[in-house]
């Protein structure tokens, strides 16, 4: 008499319906927030394939900046391409001058909105030392949309390196 | 004569492999956050300049982000640049030209570093380029 009669072979079931909405909803929103792109703060610089000015590299149109950035390797003559312009200079210690004439970091914007009361059409151009921290490049924007801001003016801010 | 038992009948024994497949979805799900955070590792040596003047940047879906812990320590979708040529090989690709690529960088990387990923970026044909700053 054989009680025990069955296979004895362990059968392995991959059971589709009872996989548990639960965890389906649970790995699925996993990859979901995983993705979701994190909102991210700063300058926004979208260049035109075709820059407006013919002799000018590209525009920057992020934001309330809105000007030009000036290609690295085309700074060897900048007064020669612009016309109207602060020149807003940082050397490589981080020192800041308005126009050549050194200025205190608390007094730029003051300084600054001096030559825009005279001409609001003018524009900033930021010469910045290539050995100069990127801080500094990013103070000088902030510097230059705090400004833009104060005065109600259309952003007009172009970039410059100096090299050695 | 014989008596006719009626056992029950005995089912046949069976291990769902249920779990294993929710086993290995939860891996999965914890080496994409595992990749993710050691990406988000990198990125937390870096001490982005802040701003006070700053935007939201509007996040679109083809971003990338290039993280610039110092001057010769250079990454780009996970990878370490080894030349700013690299950059080319990675977004060469006609997709990759209308992506977004956000800069990252620390406040004491040297401007000139900036200007060139910025310059290398325009000559390869990417015209969206934002800097990532701590305000």
């Amino acid at each position: 008499m054989k009680i025990f009669k069955e296979n004895k072979t362990i059968d392995f079931k991959f059971d589709f319906v009872s996989l548990s909405i639960a965890n389906l909803s649970f790995i699925i929103l996993s990859f979901f927030a995983l993705n979701i792109p994190k909102k991210e703060k700063g300058i926004l610089f979208a260049f035109e394939k075709k820059p407006a000015l013919a002799q000018l590299p590209y525009q920057i149109t992020g934001g309330s900046a809105r000007g030009t950035l000036y290609s690295y390797e085309k700074l060897q003559n900048p007064q020669q391409e612009f016309s109207n312009y602060i020149i807003f200079s940082i050397n490589d210690k981080g020192e800041f001058f308005v126009e050549d004439e050194p200025v205190n970091f608390n007094q730029v914007v003051d300084k600054l909105k001096n030559y825009f009361v005279e001409d609001s059409t003018k524009s900033i151009y930021i010469n910045i030392h290539e050995d100069a921290s990127y801080e500094y490049l990013i103070k000088a924007f902030d510097i230059s949309i705090q400004l833009f801001r104060d005065l109600k003016l259309q952003p007009k801010i172009f970039i410059g390196v100096i090299k050695r | 004569m014989a008596i006719k038992i009626n056992f029950p009948k005995r089912e046949i024994p069976s291990i769902s492999i249920l779990s294993l497949a929710n086993l290995a979805f939860i891996m999965v799900v914890f080496m994409v956050i595992v990749v993710k955070f050691e990406h988000y590792e990198k990125s937390k040596v870096i001490n982005p300049p802040k701003l006070n003047n700053s935007f939201k940047i509007p996040m679109q879906s083809k971003s990338s982000t290039i993280l610039v812990v110092n001057d010769n320590e250079i990454y780009a979708e996970g990878f370490k640049i080894k030349s700013l040529d690299d950059l080319s090989s990675l977004y060469l690709t006609k997709s990759q030209k209308d992506i977004l690529v956000l800069i990252k960088a620390d406040k004491n990387v040297k401007v000139s570093t900036i200007i060139e990923i910025m310059d290398k970026l325009r000559q390869i044909g990417i015209n969206k380029i934002a800097f990532i700053t701590g305000g």
